[in-house]
Formats: C-alpha cells, structure tokens, sequence
C-alpha cells in the first residue's frame, strides 16, 4: 500500500523560557510518497518531528494541515492496514507473550482457538518459540521488541510502522534484530516507515533513507540507497557502498545539527 | 533473631511489672493465663462477631462506594478531578473521631451507626488509591490498544483497570486497617456493644491482665486479617517483579 503525505504540518504548544508556553512547530509542509512494498526509514536529530509523522500516518495524531492518504484513501485514525512497533514495547505486563501478541486479534473479536494458532505462528517467525507462557518482566529488552513486533504481525498489516524499535536494546542485539528484521521483511515485503537515530541502521535496512532537519520539522534530503537485495547484514556492512552511504548520512546530519545550534530556539545534540 | 527479641521483650516486661503493682502493670505470666482465659469464655467470640459485624459491612460498603468513585473520579479530566481531589483528602485527614457524635445525633448508636463510621474511617482512604490508580495508568499502552482499533470501554476493562491494580490493592490494605480502627473507636465511644465494650468494661473495673490479654487477642486478629488481604495484594500483583 502506498502512503501519500501531502503538506502535513503540525504545531504542539510546550512550555519555554520563563514558564511561558510557546507553540513548538513539530512538522512544517511535510511532502513525501512512499510506495507500495518500500522499505523508507526516517532519521533526523531529536525534535525533526520523525517520530509525529509516524503518529500522523498511524492515525493517532491528526495534522493541523495537509493530509495523509494510504492508496487513496484520507487517513482518519488508526485503521487495520497498520500496525505500529513501539520503541518502548508498549508490552502487558499482567499478560503472557501469548496473550500479549494475541491481544490486536482479541481487540478485532477473532475467536481464541483462530488466535491462538495466529500468534503461535508470529511467535515463531520472531524466535521466540516455546516463550509463550512467559511474563514480559522475565523476558530481555530484545526479545521484549521482537514479542512486540510479533503482536504488529500478527494483523497482517499492509504497513508497518515502526517507531525506533530497537533503541531501547544492546548494540549486539540490535545487530542481530536488523538481521532478523530483513529476513522476516523479505517474507512479508510489507510497506515499512521506520523510525531511528542510527545512520547505518538506516542504510542497512532501507530502500530510501529520508533525512529530517528540526524547527520546524521537514524533509532536508531523500536519498535512495540502491545495495542489491536480498541483503545478507554482516556482508553489507562490510561492503563499500553501505559504508559511503553511511558516511553520507552521518556528514548531513552533522551539518544540520551544526546549522540547528547556530539558529536562536533550537534545541538539538 | 526474632526469638531473641521476643524472649528479651518479655523478660524486660517481667522486670518492670515486680516493680510495680499488679493493677498498673501485671507480668506476662498473668496475662498470658487470661489470654487463655479469654480464648475459652464465650464473652470473648460473642464481642469479637458482634464487632465484625460492623466490620465486615462497613468494610465492604467502603469498597464499592471507593471502587466506583475513585474510578469515577480518576477518569475525570485532571482539571475536573482536581476538585474532587480536596475533599477526599479533607475526608482523610479529617479526625473522624471528633465526627462520632455527630453520627449518633443522626443515626443512633445502633449497628447503622457503627457501620457509617466504618465507612467514614476507610472509603476515603480506598477511594484516593482508586484515583491515582486509574489515572497513573500507561500512556503506552492506552496507545497501543487504541492503535490496534480498541474501544475505549476496551482499554478500561483490560488496560486502565488491570494497570491501576496494584494501587487499588494497595488502597484495600490500607482502608482496612483504618476501617478496623474506625471499628473499634466507635464501640469505645458508644459503648454499646462488641470490642469497645469489652474494653472499657475491663478497664473501668481494672482488671489489666484481662484488658491486655484482651487487646493483644485483638491486635493478634487484626493482624492476622490484613495479612490476609496482604496475601491477596501479592497474588494480584505478581508480575510486578
């Protein structure tokens, strides 16, 4: 499913200096298309507005202005084609994985039996076979995330939407949940926004790389990472182009943070 | 260890009591022959269920009154709740005690009565709890639900609530064990019927071995109640690790 994101703007109101609330532009006329089956990740520094589109696109934040589409249709909430992957779990703890990746299907009114089969199978596309009856607390960061992304399969979204997800993980775990994340993507080939911080990440994962600036939040560049599928991770990191490419990534978003500091009221690195 | 401090507690009592007399403060062996006095007289059981009647009704009407307002109250916008907010610390702060009266003018010194203070000592402590359960629920997951499509009489009943678990339990505890001191000072001042009774009777004639044995019986029972309601509490809360 495609996404068309035409003009979006959006302004929250925060406190400033003095106790004073000020209006805080999170997103100023944000134009992107994304295509069907495309793997896009976004990455700015804090406050570009990476993680409100993400919202907007979900349906959970609306924008002040311009609209959102996903194959023509305006989007008015959060809708069944979507499923978000939350960068702090967003896990039951009162709740087994079991019941945790089960609870959209709950929510939709499918029977337990049909349910059950359904996040069984998500549960072992993710690794997490024979974790079942376990509690989240007893479970670590990264298979926490892969429980939680696991529960976003388990919809067959069209989209999925994931908003920094493995930020809250170790650096070898999150390596690892890249590979596992290209893997289970090549199966499911669904149309993917991600979230993060980590150029290579970006890189690695993608098929554009959208860099975002701050105040006001939008598009500084789009750029299109043409490394061959399928991609196998250790060996892309190691190649040249993923190497160029991340450079790339990292010397923009360096010169928009440097930019940024020069700039009265923003407030990035 | 706790051996030790018992045996010292006890031989330090010993002490004390060959200093003074047997009425201000009998020894521990006296005591503890009225203690097993008092378990086999029915006088004892007869004021134990006729305060527990107070108890157990006032308790339980505290717990659905608390339950229903405080999530009443705690689904409120923060603006809105915040006004509800002053009188339920009014009401526990306030020393009900001093309000005892004022309930007899109204209801008498029968079992209603008995049963009002109860309440007036417990709901209020249970209802804050309710309150600050339900509102210091996860933002995270309320999103979540409502990202997978969940009404919102979804997200109450199988997020809000199940979050806010812990604090009503909490709440619970704590309500009764005001709810049992509410139990008690009633009877003390009504003087009309159970433990409070038995209390000023024993002390108006003097006899302190009784009156000791007899309160440390309802120490001993109060104690074994929250502990049950304690128990509860961790069965509830056990994913909390």
């Amino acid at each position: 499913m495609g996404i068309e994101i035409e003009a979006v703007s959006k302004r929250f109101v925060r406190m400033g200096e003095g106790g004073v609330s000020e209006p805080f532009v999170a997103l100023n006329d944000f134009t992107l298309s994304i295509r069907d089956r495309e793997f896009v990740s976004f990455i700015g520094p804090s406050g570009c507005g990476k993680t409100t589109i993400l919202r907007i696109i979900d349906g959970l934040t609306p924008p002040d202005s311009g609209r959102v589409e996903i194959d023509g249709k305006p989007v008015t909430g959060p809708g069944p084609e979507r499923a978000v992957v939350f960068q702090n779990f967003a896990l039951m703890p009162w709740a087994t994985v079991l019941q945790n990746v089960s609870f959209p299907l709950e929510i939709k009114g499918v029977p337990r039996q049909d349910r059950e089969v359904t996040a069984r199978r998500c549960i072992e596309l993710v690794g997490l076979k024979g974790f079942e009856h376990v509690y989240p607390h007893a479970l670590s960061g990264g298979m926490q995330q892969r429980a939680g992304l696991a529960r976003a399969l388990t919809v067959e979204p069209k989209i999925l939407l994931m908003d920094e997800p493995f930020g809250a993980v170790d650096a070898q775990t999150r390596h690892l949940l890249q590979e596992e994340l290209i893997n289970i993507w090549e199966k499911g080939h669904q149309t993917v926004v991600f979230v993060t911080h980590s150029m290579e990440e970006a890189v690695l994962l993608s098929d554009r790389v959208v860099i975002m600036e701050p105040s006001p939040g939008r598009v500084a560049e789009v750029l299109d990472v043409p490394i061959p599928r399928p991609r196998h991770a250790d060996e892309v990191r190691r190649s040249r182009e993923f190497v160029d490419l991340s450079n790339y990534v990292w010397e923009r978003l360096r010169q928009i943070i440097i930019e940024c500091r020069n700039r009265p009221g923003c407030a990035v690195g | 260890m706790q051996l030790v401090s018992v045996v010292v507690l006890l031989g330090g009592w010993w002490v004390l009591s060959t200093q003074t007399t047997p009425l201000t403060l009998p020894g521990p062996i006296p005591v503890i022959l009225a203690l097993v006095r008092l378990l086999f007289s029915w006088e004892f059981w007869l004021s134990l269920l006729v305060s527990l009647q107070s108890l157990a009704v006032g308790y339980a009407v505290s717990v659905v009154i608390g339950l229903v307002s405080g999530v009443g109250f705690g689904l409120l916008s923060r603006r809105t709740g915040a006004i509800f907010d002053a009188y339920l610390i009014i009401g526990l702060a306030v020393p009900i005690t001093g309000l005892i009266p004022v309930v007899v003018m109204i209801l008498g010194i029968g079992l209603t009565a008995r049963v009002m203070v109860v309440v007036l000592f417990a709901v209020f402590q249970i209802a804050i709890n309710v309150v600050t359960g339900v509102r210091e629920s996860d933002r995270s997951l309320v999103e979540m639900a409502h990202s997978f499509g969940a009404s919102p009489s979804l997200i109450f009943w199988r997020i809000i609530l199940p979050d806010a678990v812990p604090s009503i339990m909490a709440g619970m505890r704590l309500g009764l064990g005001r709810a049992i001191v509410g139990m008690v000072t009633s009877e003390l001042i009504l003087l009309s019927v159970g433990v409070g009774r038995m209390v000023v009777k024993f002390s108006s004639s003097f006899q302190t071995a009784n009156l000791l044995a007899y309160l440390a019986l309802i120490v001993a029972f109060g104690v074994f109640l929250m502990a049950a309601v304690q128990r509860l509490e961790r069965r509830l809360t056990r994913w909390y690790k």
